[in-house]
């Protein structure tokens, strides 16, 4: 009988540790938005660049993607943003001597700043699953 | 005497198997923080190195009444983009290579010989950065020597890391600042915080800690235009490595748009010291206009609880 005991005392003990043991402390993300879009310069895809949403209110961090041949996807928080973009090519027969003394070829941003460091170019992304957003960029304005 | 024998009886199997799960149900729980207690022991030290640079600050300011320059350059004939960290040298015990440093006197600071320029100050890095040696993001190898990178970086503001103009921080290009123009307290606003070096390519240029080169492209300073450890990427005239989680970065070239945030491989934040001395861990979570509160030396922004 005593052994008896000793198997319920034992397999009680052991179911014990066996619920605890995996529950952890897990973190959940804040929620997030997907987005994805074209982003074209003058009517043609910018091969190779970055975007960057910015919350308006300056109240949160801002989320960044790739610009691969005119095609973006990436994940941000809801809200109102200022969106960023920047890509740049070389400028050819052109040279940087920004280190004295040796010279590279000269590469510039070709998106306008009121696309980037000035921007006037806003979204706003929802929080359902997919945003689209499409940016056709001027070259001049 | 029934009774002598059962006392003598020993374990039974269940007794032995769950003394067992027992034991291995703790070390399960052990092991996992036996390695978080050697980062929290490199973060221990890394906090220890901010401590020190905070002390060399307020050490210097003691000496010249004013902070030193973010960095400079076209006021210099010698020594063009020399920064902070080869000014507070002498008060890191680092006499002697600032003495060797300016009797070299090169007209560029990139072409500083590689006994000074290569030499690995430790105390300019955190240890839960693990890219030894650390060279890089100096614009590449020069003078035969590749250029020393640390991870610690101070603060220019909240905003964009304009090369040559007035930032709303407590360094900048040619910048004077002392205790005096800290307006916001000593204690609501930042000196020194961390970065990552990208590891130890000797490419890249503008990356935060470049000290031997890097300054004109924001590599002397952060800002805390965004949160540390942002998911938005570091701006700098070439970046050294791409696609690094927790530090993206874009080159920019020279588009007056250079951004270097705080960032750490430390769980949850980073570590910065205030102007005040004291270094505090700032959470990744960080209410946003408090962090940028904190960038600024003389906004007036009342500072929440951080």
């Amino acid at each position: 009988m005593n052994t008896v005991m000793n198997v319920r005392y034992g397999l009680f003990a052991f179911s014990i540790l066996a619920l605890i043991a995996p529950t952890g402390c897990g973190s959940r993300d804040p929620a997030t938005a997907e987005i994805s879009g074209v982003v074209t310069i003058d009517g043609a895809p910018v091969l190779d660049g970055d975007i960057l949403f910015r919350a308006a209110d300056g109240a949160s961090g801002s989320h960044a993607g790739k610009i691969v041949d005119g095609k973006f996807s990436l994940e941000s928080s809801p809200g109102a943003k200022l969106v960023e973009i920047r890509a740049s090519r070389e400028v050819p027969g052109k040279i940087d001597e920004s280190n004295p003394g040796e010279p590279v070829p000269l590469r510039e941003q070709f998106i306008p700043t009121q696309y980037n460091s000035q921007t006037t170019l806003t979204a706003h992304v929802q929080a359902a699953d997919d945003n689209t957003l499409n940016f056709d960029l001027k070259s001049s304005s | 005497m029934r009774a002598a024998a059962r006392k003598h009886r020993g374990f039974t199997l269940v007794e032995l198997l769950v003394v067992i799960a027992i034991i291995g149900v703790l070390v399960a729980l052990l092991l996992p923080a036996v390695q978080s207690a050697r980062e929290a022991a490199r973060r221990m030290q890394c906090t220890n190195h901010l401590k020190q640079l905070g002390l060399a600050m307020h050490n210097y300011h003691d000496t010249f009444k004013t902070f030193p320059y973010g960095y400079a350059e076209n006021a210099m004939v010698t020594r063009k983009r020399d920064c902070w960290m080869q000014r507070v040298l002498p008060f890191m015990e680092q006499q002697a290579m600032l003495d060797q440093y300016e009797s070299q006197n090169p007209i560029w600071i990139m072409d500083t010989l590689p006994v000074v320029k290569d030499f690995q100050v430790e105390t300019f890095l955190c240890p839960s950065d693990g890219a030894r040696p650390a060279f890089g993001d100096s614009g590449g190898p020069r003078a035969n020597g590749n250029g020393f990178q640390g991870n610690y970086v101070v603060n220019t503001g909240d905003t964009v890391m304009f090369a040559t103009a007035a930032l709303r921080g407590l360094f900048y290009y040619d910048s004077k600042t002392n205790f005096a123009s800290i307006v916001d307290g000593t204690s609501n606003t930042l000196l020194v915080s961390e970065a990552i070096r990208r590891g130890s390519q000797v490419t890249g240029w503008g990356g935060a800690g470049s000290y031997w080169g890097g300054a004109r492209w924001g590599g002397y300073g952060f800002t805390t235009f965004e949160p540390p450890n942002a998911l938005a990427p570091d701006q700098v005239y070439q970046c050294k490595l791409t696609g690094m989680k927790a530090a993206p970065c874009i080159s920019i070239q020279a588009t007056d748009d250079a951004r270097n945030y705080a960032r750490s491989y430390h769980p949850g934040g980073v570590n910065a010291a205030l102007a005040d001395g004291s270094v505090r861990f700032i959470n990744n979570g960080i209410h946003l206009p408090t962090y940028r509160a904190l960038g600024t030396r003389q906004e007036g922004e009342i500072v929440a609880n951080f």
